[in-house]
């Protein structure tokens, strides 16, 4: 006879739990339920528009659940095509982000003047803002999402949260 | 007043839609046809049995799958990720040790099944040059080291329950658990075995086996011992417990045995399997926490405890191993059945449990564990080569000063020279940071500085900034060689105050190298009133001109220095810049050797790459050998990229250069001439601006434009 070390009594015990992920509407479900409202929040704040948020997420999802493995990295591919919607539909509407439409949605004050300072923001100085400080990812991991570098992505950074304490006479920090 | 990151940590609080369902529903607006075999379902629901099965009967049954937790840190410095080195199958036979690149490629069989001696909990000295491991064939028991591949083979212990070998950072011990006999403590009595019934206990030794020193002795079992990265910790497991149902966690102490804390709560479970991350701040470990496996991590003094990977429907997941670089983390498990199995592979994942990916498997069979991660020196970081850019992307073009003249980049600091914009002499320096683009510093200037014709109008060098132009000289500022000299000034980058002023002479503006540590100055000339072009050299620290070399030019714009000599671009008859010569210079006899330039001039600039001098022709590029005073053949390239802008940069990544924008034919787009193979990259287009000069930064090229604006490009 031989032992390894020392045994240790059972500790496991039966469970019933829920389906392990295995498919890709699985994965992108649980990408939905874990970065959802984060990347809603993000959006909202890009756009300034609760609507323009809430149908560029949804689109992007029900896009990239169509496409499948075709899409390698589904959270990249989502944030980026959500983001590019929201641009798109702005433009449509021919309008620039936030004010009016914001003002519906149930938002602390600071949070609200946020939104509406983000909107004097250039649309790189934005999209790099709120994927950094409102989705929380580093600069290196924004990059990666909006397809630029790590140098343009800090360049933006620096300037548009300079911006931002400019326009909401905010402190430093 | 609410600072910025409040207003961010407010809109974190801001609610959001639950928009699956509509996402489930909706049809997309694009038209992307569905993917086959792709469509959204319930998956169901599948209820897992757990095995009633503890850790200790998994040791028995997938035998050998404890871990040599072996990516002991080093003083030595920082590693790189070796191959993964893992066990194949388990239990009493029919295992064996392979190894696969963390990549999953390159896979091979490291001992084989029938290779006569066993090798369990493997671990890798510092240095990755040689294993440790421990031993259970009768005869042949306890702790040895060997070659990585087995050879020179050295028995240090014959204990037959000595186990978990890791080595000390500097790689002069060795810690292991052991159950040695000791009437001292009760639990260990008499009887026989005595190494079954006694607690198991950590020990450390001479890497060469000898001097072997108990370092914990009580009725606990303590085991897995693992040396911080650092050598001043050794992080194990013990049972919290002593009851019938021990609660394994891992805790840590000095290797004296001293100051023992407890650092994973264990709560809900067990933890085990300590692997320390090589920065020493965190383990991670492998526990039991509310009925799932999962691998969790936790800063060194408890904090922080989280689990990075399992949970409800993670499977079974197990034995973590740090990556030597503290990427990654490699364990061992399935994510389908939420126990041991055949399909149990070999995986990796970021150290903060995403990018999950399998790399090895042995199906029929599984992988068992037993991983041991080989430490490598990291590369050297050397001051190399700039990594070529894949990319490039325009980040702004935004105002600088009027009359603009010369940019270089240098001491983290964008450098921008421009008159004072008020038809007097004098001028600006203005120091921009290139993060923010922010003027840090405007420093007022005697000279008007030169236009930047060449690379060289301004030099970084040493904490100096050097910056050519002119002084007001007698004579009326218009007329012919008059009214101007020739200057240089130096700009210490600490104070940013002019602290020289060299004058030469001549007319009009400058240009400057150095070379060996000398300053070689270009002063300009005059041809109509037979004002030579010369080339100075100049003392440092006062200013004095030691030598003068005099042209046969009309004109020239820039001097480099390289392999030895001075090379000056001499325009041909008239001032003409279509064509000329090449001078060059020896420094020392201060000869002067001419070669007639193999084309005609895009600018007659010569620029350094690669060490070698360059010319830009039209069309292509031409190397001068200095020291044999002649051209290669030139290289060609498309001749759409000698429509445009008169000037080039260089650094070891190429030779910089702007050509017209082949879609709009009217934009400026930025290249990149691959000196070592002939290669043009296309980078980007500049929409704003009349480029007039060009500086290079590791990570940026900076594009100071007639406007009055710098365009600022960032590589990627």
């Amino acid at each position: 006879m031989f032992t390894f070390g020392p045994v240790f009594p059972p500790v496991k015990v039966r469970v019933e739990r829920s389906p392990a992920g295995g498919s890709r509407s699985e994965e992108i479900e649980r990408l939905y339920r874990e970065r959802g409202d984060r990347m809603w929040r993000a959006v909202l704040a890009f756009a300034g528009d609760p609507e323009v948020a809430s149908d560029a997420v949804a689109e992007a999802f029900a896009q990239v659940l169509r496409r499948g493995k075709d899409v390698r990295d589904p959270e990249r591919w989502v944030w980026r095509a959500a983001f590019r919607i929201a641009s798109g539909e702005l433009k449509e509407r021919r309008k620039r982000p936030v004010v009016e439409t914001i003002g519906t949605y149930e938002m602390e004050e600071p949070a609200r003047d946020l939104v509406v300072a983000l909107g004097a923001l250039s649309e790189k100085q934005r999209r790099a803002v709120v994927l950094h400080d409102a989705a929380g990812y580093p600069a290196k991991e924004v990059a990666r999402i909006v397809g630029s570098t790590e140098a343009a992505v800090r360049v933006h950074l620096m300037r548009g949260r300079r911006r931002l304490r400019e326009l909401l006479k905010d402190d430093d920090g | 007043m609410a600072d910025l990151d409040e207003r961010f940590r407010s809109l974190s609080r801001s609610g959001s839609p639950d928009l699956w369902r509509d996402i489930e529903t909706r049809e997309p607006r694009s038209g992307i046809p569905p993917t086959p075999g792709v469509h959204r379902a319930l998956a169901a629901a599948v209820a897992l049995v757990i095995a009633i099965a503890g850790i200790g009967l998994a040791a028995v049954t997938f035998g050998g799958s404890e871990p040599a937790t072996g990516t002991s840190g080093s003083l030595l410095g920082p590693k790189a990720n070796g191959e993964i080195w893992f066990r194949v199958g388990g239990g009493e036979g029919g295992s064996r040790i392979d190894a696969v690149a963390p990549d999953g490629s390159s896979r091979r069989v490291v001992f084989s099944t029938d290779d006569g001696s066993h090798r369990s909990r493997i671990s890798f000295s510092p240095d990755g040059s040689r294993i440790a491991y421990d031993n259970y064939v009768v005869g042949g028991t306890g702790i040895g080291t060997a070659n990585l591949d087995g050879s020179e083979a050295v028995r240090l212990t014959d204990g037959v329950n000595d186990s978990w070998p890791s080595w000390s950072p500097d790689g002069t011990q060795i810690l292991f658990s052991s159950t040695s006999y000791d009437p001292s403590i009760g639990r260990c009595e008499a009887g026989s075995p005595h190494e079954f019934d006694c607690p198991t206990d950590i020990y450390v030794m001479d890497a060469d086996g000898s001097n072997v020193v108990r370092v914990t002795s009580d009725a606990a079992d303590e085991f897995m011992p693992v040396w911080s990265p650092d050598g001043s910790t050794i992080a194990f497991v013990r049972n919290t417990e002593k009851a019938s149902v021990p609660r394994p966690a891992i805790f840590t102490m000095r290797p004296d045995g001293s100051d023992v804390r407890q650092v994973s709560s264990g709560s809900g479970g067990s933890d085990w399997w300590p692997s320390w991350s090589p920065d020493g701040s965190r383990l991670a470990f492998a526990a039991i926490r509310n009925e799932d496996w999962g691998i969790w991590t936790v800063n060194a003094d408890g904090s922080d405890e989280h689990m990075i990977l399992g949970g409800m429907g993670a499977g079974y997941v197990d034995n973590p191993v740090w990556s030597p670089d503290g990427s990654l983390i490699a364990f061992v498990g399935n994510l389908e059945v939420d126990d041991y199995s055949p399909q149990d592979a070999l995986y990796v994942m970021n150290a903060d449990g995403t990018g999950l990916t399998p790399i090895a498997d042995e199906p029929g069979v599984g992988v068992a564990g037993d991983i041991a991660w080989q430490p490598l020196p990291a590369p050297v970081e050397t001051v190399g080569p700039t990594p070529v850019p894949t990319g490039a992307e325009v980040v702004e073009t935004f105002d600088v000063a009027n009359d603009v003249r010369s940019v270089a980049y240098g001491e983290g600091s964008i450098w921008v020279a421009a008159s004072n914009d008020e038809g007097s002499f004098g001028g600006r320096i203005i120091r921009i940071d290139p993060a923010t683009h922010e003027v840090q510093a405007e420093i007022p200037v005697e000279v008007i500085p030169t236009w930047e014709v060449g690379g060289g109008a301004m030099v970084v060098s040493d904490g100096s900034l050097w910056v050519t132009g002119s002084l007001e000289a007698p004579g009326a500022f218009d007329d012919p060689g008059g009214g101007a000299d020739a200057a240089v000034i130096r700009i210490d980058t600490t104070t940013d105050e002019v602290v020289q002023t060299f004058e030469f002479g001549g007319t009009h503006g400058a240009d400057l190298t150095f070379l060996d540590g000398e300053l070689w100055v270009l002063v300009f000339g005059d041809e109509s009133v037979d004002q030579e072009m010369e080339v100075v050299r100049v003392d440092l620290s006062s200013g004095d001109v030691l030598a003068r070399i005099p042209l046969e030019t009309g004109w020239a714009h820039s001097i480099v220095g390289a392999e030895g000599r001075l090379v000056v671009l001499e325009s041909g008859p008239g001032a003409a810049n279509a064509a000329g010569r090449a001078a060059v210079i020896d420094p020392n006899t201060h000869a002067v050797s001419r070669v007639e330039v193999p084309g005609e001039y895009i600018t007659p600039m010569p620029v350094i790459t690669g060490g070698q001098v360059w010319v830009s022709l039209d069309p292509g590029f031409a190397r001068l050998d200095p020291r044999g005073v002649e051209f290669d053949d030139p290289v060609e390239v498309p001749r759409r990229f000698s429509d445009c802008c008169g000037f080039v940069e260089a650094d070891d990544r190429g030779i910089w250069f702007l050509s017209l924008d082949p879609q709009t034919g009217t934009d400026r787009q930025l290249n990149l001439f691959d000196a070592a193979t002939g290669d043009v990259a296309e980078l980007a287009v500049l929409e704003d601006g009349a480029p007039v000069a060009m500086a290079v930064a590791p990570d940026s090229i900076w594009i100071l434009n007639y406007e009055g604006t710098l365009t600022h490009v960032t590589l990627g």
